[in-house]
């Protein structure tokens, strides 16, 4: 049976189609196309040509053009629509025209800048004039760096190779400070949240630098498709951007398909697990003999899916060799021999995190199967884009988890299949990534006194650094003025810098499998987790905090293990409040001392609880900003006199907005944290907070600030809509963990602020 | 809540604080003028006199130290420097360089806040010592070395090729001037000093060279390298000279010490073309060393010679001479191209009776009783002990066979 009977034989499967919420069929589309533009280098045209190029994408034709006019651009295009000729055209070109001119290339991920490289060289070498293109990462070797400082046309690299390994040493890159044309950002829309705040920043020092060598790039960005790819290339480069919107690449029929599990227990409105619908499904596609790929949300997920799918694949006749896991904590040549099989054909099947999502090269594949939403539009998309060879037949599966943002999904198809609602925030001028780059800035080059950095005034901050004595000032200009390098204390990704490391100590002198960010080992590395690893179990004999070393030794055993963090908020100061129709919502910073204190045992298969431990590991300490909303206080006998409870209903409400929130925001549900007080030691009054999940914050919270009417409007219909009865894991929470009347409650206080907007 | 409240909220609440100093000198907000009084007063006190060039002023003082030059014209420094020049140096050519920095972690914010130089002049060593009082006169000072450096045609430093070169260079480049160092050849001390002491010593710094063969001692006045970043942060904080006397003792003993150290590696070039300098007191280590020196270029004669002197001078018991694997190995691999084997015999004999008993030094045993002196029984006994399952086959072959 191949794919289209398979989806024939799925649309005529009632029990099937009773969970599908949407079956939409995107039809085919033919390219649009224009002639190579007259001003484009012959030799290059001739190389393209020779490679079966015979003609452009009308996007691509646009990009060369705008480059050509000096103009900064991005272009929002989906994964495999030939993207990279849209900066490779205008470099190559401009190259090819004064050999001095230099670019660089900056992918989010070490694994995607080396997999550019293949595609760039291929036109290099058919070329055969003297561009030299490098990659320069943590992995380029002490012997090549100097001819890659010097001769290099073309460099390849990463916002962290950027920020540690080049701008501080600047002046070893005088060639390609002073000669730089173009910087390509690809992958825009990664940079949002706290690592698009530093990026922007590391750019900030880019141009900085640049200019004190007397160019001032033109920057080309490639973004997935978001609501505003423009605002965020201009709030990331500091420049105005034009942007190339019409995309001329030709699609195949795809069938997008919004499965919904049944819901199992009414009373509690749990659904069926997402993980064994998943297993469902994809042993339906698995036995059509489509190559497969399947998105989970995290890497224990695609452990346990992988484990399950290897044993489907025997059932349907698929060797285990054909289905592997791909994910984070994976060596780099394991992964590099995964990215292979799939594009080879010897992979049949692949279970994967996000890791997967970016554009490194793994050929297409027919169809994908997300367990759980992907948490925005835009990656959906990007993880539906794996599945469609050029013009052919593909199909996409999302399977929503109870949880409310799947929920949300799930239920509003019209939200996701519409124009992008979804706007990407970054801060670049959150104070505490701001003061971390102004001292790598001014490690770089002294300030003068009333430079701008970006187009923020910084003044302040350099004189606050200078009576720290971070910076000197002499005359006009601010002296760094430390014996340390600040580049190497700033991390430019959430997790923290150094990493545990996974040793397996049943082979003899120990062999790493892999490693991890402290935040995470805390909750999957402690003592007596069980860790699974290339559908592996180990089981973690210590977790040596101090040495940063997990030991560990394979074991077979029927759980898993799933740890609790706890966390504790103190309001530290409020920046700025607004009335609201009920109450008064307030935006401020907080610190927060979080813990991880236990972990529960959970059975295969069964996903029963069996069993406990404590965990005693460090308190991990943030400060972050918040939002919240202050309701009055006499609310709690209000609310006693209704027989609702004015802690379930907080907590119900928190539950709530804490996941459908992030929808709108663009944030992971997991960037964002809700929690309730009856009575906060700061307002005095019942409060409800939203804060960012990374120290100083990231531009979350003010969002919610602004947006707080729109997202009570969401929560509230989406509780009504809710199928459950006292409340779920969907809406307020399970009963048993907000209580009983945390449904009702949640709803009884959401209705005030309906009242308030004018709703019945 | 004020800018300033917050970035110092947030500083103390993020996991790594802001300032790398003490928190406790935080906020001593002193007044500018009078740090400014206080500061013409200390560069008055550390003798620095403030002249006036086109880029703005530079301070600086003057050493002359009792240091006589090695002969003129030099001989060729080829087996001891990696860079070689084309040209004979007359030692009046060579300008020594040493930076004091805000830190060792290189790239571009590191200051060389105080610069010495020296050279010889007229029987003796003269070192000026350029100083910075703020890195607002920094384009001036690397003017004034510019200036300076274009009437001598070799640097000489002390692992200055990889830092204070480099440094000098980013620091040019900032200033937008020419790399003051530009167009002089560089020597860098640390070469020699690894070829020549390498072998004996527990590590190569300056300041175990001086110690250990120069048989100078830097006890008083002098301050750990490691501390010297903050002696000049405080000098802008407070305009108080502090420890700064002791950071230019510091300096200028580095200065006087990469003279010294020049001289040795001079007089041993000079005994690889006269021999040894003084034949009554010849030191095994020294034969050691400049017998890897003719080694390296290829002199066996040379070579031989050197390692003939030092197995004959070198100790025969204990962890030293004889009972030093790395000695024994450079011996033993030199001495075989003289095809002396009895001599040979007798290296790798004083070797195993000094405490070597290592497979390599065993399959050495056995490859030179088998093959050069035609003891098998011998031969064989060694290469049991090293190991060599195919040799002990063939020796036992071999000796069956002679038997029967």
């Amino acid at each position: 049976m191949n794919l289209a009977q398979l989806l024939d034989q799925l649309k005529a499967d009632e029990r099937f189609l009773r969970n599908v919420t949407r079956w939409e069929v995107i039809p085919p589309e033919a390219g649009r196309y224009a002639e190579f533009p007259s001003t484009l280098d012959p030799r290059l045209v001739a190389v393209l040509k020779n490679r079966g190029v015979d003609r452009l994408y009308s996007h691509q034709v646009e990009a060369v053009d705008l480059a050509r006019e000096g103009h900064s651009f991005v272009v929002p295009t989906p994964t495999a629509s030939g993207k990279t000729l849209c900066y490779n055209l205008p470099v190559l070109d401009t190259i090819l025209r004064d050999n001095q001119a230099r670019a660089l290339y900056l992918f989010p991920t070490k694994a995607l800048s080396q997999d550019q490289m293949h595609e760039i060289h291929g036109i290099v070498t058919d070329l055969g004039e003297d561009i030299k293109t490098f990659t320069f990462d943590g992995d380029t070797p002490e012997t090549a760096r100097r001819a890659i400082r010097s001769s290099g046309h073309i460099v390849v690299t990463n916002p962290d190779m950027l920020h540690q390994g080049i701008l501080p040493h600047h002046t070893l890159w005088v060639k390609l400070f002073e000669n730089l044309k173009y910087v390509v950002v690809d992958e825009v829309h990664n940079y949002r949240g706290v690592f698009g705040s530093h990026v922007g920043n590391v750019i900030r020092r880019l141009r900085r630098v640049a200019n004190f060598y007397g160019s001032d790039p033109q920057f080309i960005c490639c973004s997935a498709t978001i609501a505003n790819p423009q605002e965020l290339a201009v709030r990331l480069t500091g420049l105005d951007m034009k942007t190339v919107d019409r995309n001329g690449a030709p699609k195949g029929e795809k069938h997008f398909i919004f499965y919904n599990p049944p819901v199992v227990n009414q009373e509690l409105g749990i659904r069926r697990s997402v993980i064994k619908t998943t297993r469902v499904i994809a042993e339906r596609f698995m036995s059509s003999g489509a190559q497969l790929i399947v998105f989970a949300r995290s890497r224990m997920r695609v452990e346990l899916l992988l484990t399950y799918l290897e044993k489907s694949g025997r059932r349907v006749g698929i060797k285990s060799g054909e289905v592997r896991g791909y994910r984070g904590g994976y060596l780099p040549g394991e992964r590099r021999a995964i990215e292979k099989g799939l594009r080879d054909g010897s992979v049949t099947t692949v279970v994967s995190t996000n890791a997967l999502e970016l554009g490194i090269d793994i050929g297409r594949l027919d169809v994908c199967i997300m367990a759980g939403y992907a948490g925005t539009v835009a990656s959906t998309w990007q993880q539906a884009g794996r599945a469609g060879r050029r013009q052919n037949l593909s199909a996409v599966v999302l399977v929503a988890s109870s949880s409310p943002g799947d929920q949300y999904i799930i239920n509003n198809p019209d939200y996701f299949f519409g124009r992008s609602p979804e706007h990407a925030s970054l801060d670049p001028d959150n104070l505490v990534i701001l003061m971390s780059h102004l001292k790598c800035a001014a490690f770089e080059l002294p300030f003068l006194a009333g430079e701008t950095f970006g187009d923020r005034q910084v003044t302040e901050i350099l004189d606050y650094l200078t009576d720290m004595k971070v910076l000197h000032r002499s005359g006009d200009r601010y002296h760094w003025m430390s014996d340390t390098y600040p580049a190497e204390d700033v991390s430019l990704r959430s997790a923290a810098p150094d990493n545990v490391v996974i040793i397996d100590r049943s082979v003899s002198g120990g062999r790493v499998i892999g490693e991890m960010d402290l935040f995470s080992a805390q909750e999957m590395l402690h003592d007596d987790a069980v860790y699974i690893h290339g559908a592996q179990q180990y089981h973690v004999d210590k977790l040596d905090w101090d040495r940063r070393e997990a030991h560990v030794e394979p074991v077979t055993v029927e759980y898993y293990t799933d740890a609790q963090r706890k966390s504790e908020l103190k309001t530290l100061t409020a920046e700025n409040d607004r009335d609201f129709f009920y109450g008064s919502l307030a935006l401020g910073d907080v610190g927060l001392v979080s813990k991880v204190t236990v972990f529960k045992k959970i059975k295969l298969g069964t996903h029963e609880n069996v069993g406990s431990g404590r965990v005693h590991l460090p308190e991990m300490e943030m400060h972050t900003t918040s939002f919240w909303w202050e309701l009055p206080a006499g609310l709690g006998d209000t609310m006693a006199e209704a027989d609702l409870d004015l802690g379930d209903a907080l907590k119900g409400v928190a539950h709530l907005l804490g996941r459908v929130a992030p929808v709108f925001i663009m944030a992971d549900p997991a960037d964002l944290h809700a929690t309730a007080m009856v009575r906060s030691p700061f307002t005095g009054n019942p409060t409800l907070y939203l804060y960012d999940a990374f120290p100083g914050g990231v531009g979350y919270a003010p969002r919610i600030f602004e947006q707080f009417e729109e997202i009570c409007l969401a929560a509230r219909r989406h509780l009504a809509q809710c199928p459950c009865e006292k409340g779920c894991p969907s809406c307020v929470g399970p009963a048993v963990e907000s209580g009983s009347t945390a449904r009702k409650g949640a709803s009884w206080l959401l209705a005030l602020t309906g009242q308030a907007a004018g709703e019945a | 809540m004020d800018l300033k409240k917050r970035l110092a909220q947030l500083d103390r609440l993020s996991r790594r604080p802001a300032s790398a100093g003490d928190p406790s000198n935080r906020n001593t907000q002193a007044d500018p003028s009078a740090v400014a009084s206080t500061r013409s007063a200390a560069i008055a006190g550390l003798g620095l006199g403030e002249s006036a060039t086109d880029a703005g002023p530079v301070w600086s003082c003057g050493h002359r130290d009792v240091l006589p030059g090695p002969g003129d014209p030099l001989p060729n420094l080829r087996e001891f420097f990696s860079r070689t020049v084309d040209f004979e140096v007359d030692p009046g050519q060579i300008l020594f360089l040493d930076t004091e920095t805000t830190g060792l972690a290189g790239g571009t914010g590191t200051i060389p806040f105080l610069v010495g130089v020296s050279w010889w002049e007229k029987g003796g060593f003269t070192t000026r010592q350029y100083f910075l009082p703020g890195p607002g006169h920094e384009a001036a000072m690397i003017q004034e070395l510019s200036f300076l450096a274009a009437g001598f045609r070799i640097v000489v430093t002390f692992n200055g090729a990889s830092f204070d070169l480099p440094l000098l260079r980013t620091r040019a480049r900032l200033n937008r001037l020419e790399d003051p160092l530009a167009g002089l050849v560089v020597w860098d001390l640390l070469v020699p000093a690894r070829r020549l002491y390498g072998n004996r010593l527990p590590d190569c710094r300056q300041q175990t060279l001086e110690r250990e063969v120069c048989d100078v001692r830097r006890d008083e006045g002098d301050i750990e390298g490691s501390r010297i970043p903050q002696v000049w942060f405080d000098f802008l904080a407070t305009g108080e000279a502090g420890l700064l006397p002791r950071v230019m003792t510091h300096n200028h003993r580095d200065m006087v010490g990469m003279g010294r150290l020049f001289n040795l590696v001079v007089e041993a070039a000079n005994s690889l073309v006269t021999g040894f300098g003084s034949p009554d007191n010849p030191n095994w280590l020294d034969g050691w060393a400049l017998g890897r020196i003719c080694e390296r270029r290829r002199d066996t004669e040379a070579a031989l010679a050197y390692l003939g002197i030092s197995v004959a001078t070198a100790p025969r018991h204990g962890p030293g001479g004889l009972g030093d694997p790395r000695f024994l190995a450079d011996a033993v691999r030199i001495l075989k191209r003289g095809g002396d084997w009895l001599l040979v015999e007798r290296v790798i004999n004083d070797g195993l009776s000094a405490g070597v008993d290592e497979p390599w030094l065993h399959r050495e045993a056995a490859i030179l009783y088998e093959h050069r002196l035609g003891k098998w029984p011998k031969a064989l006994d060694h290469a049991l002990k090293s190991g060599d399952d195919h040799r002990v086959a063939r020796l036992r072959r071999l000796l069956d066979q002679s038997t029967s």
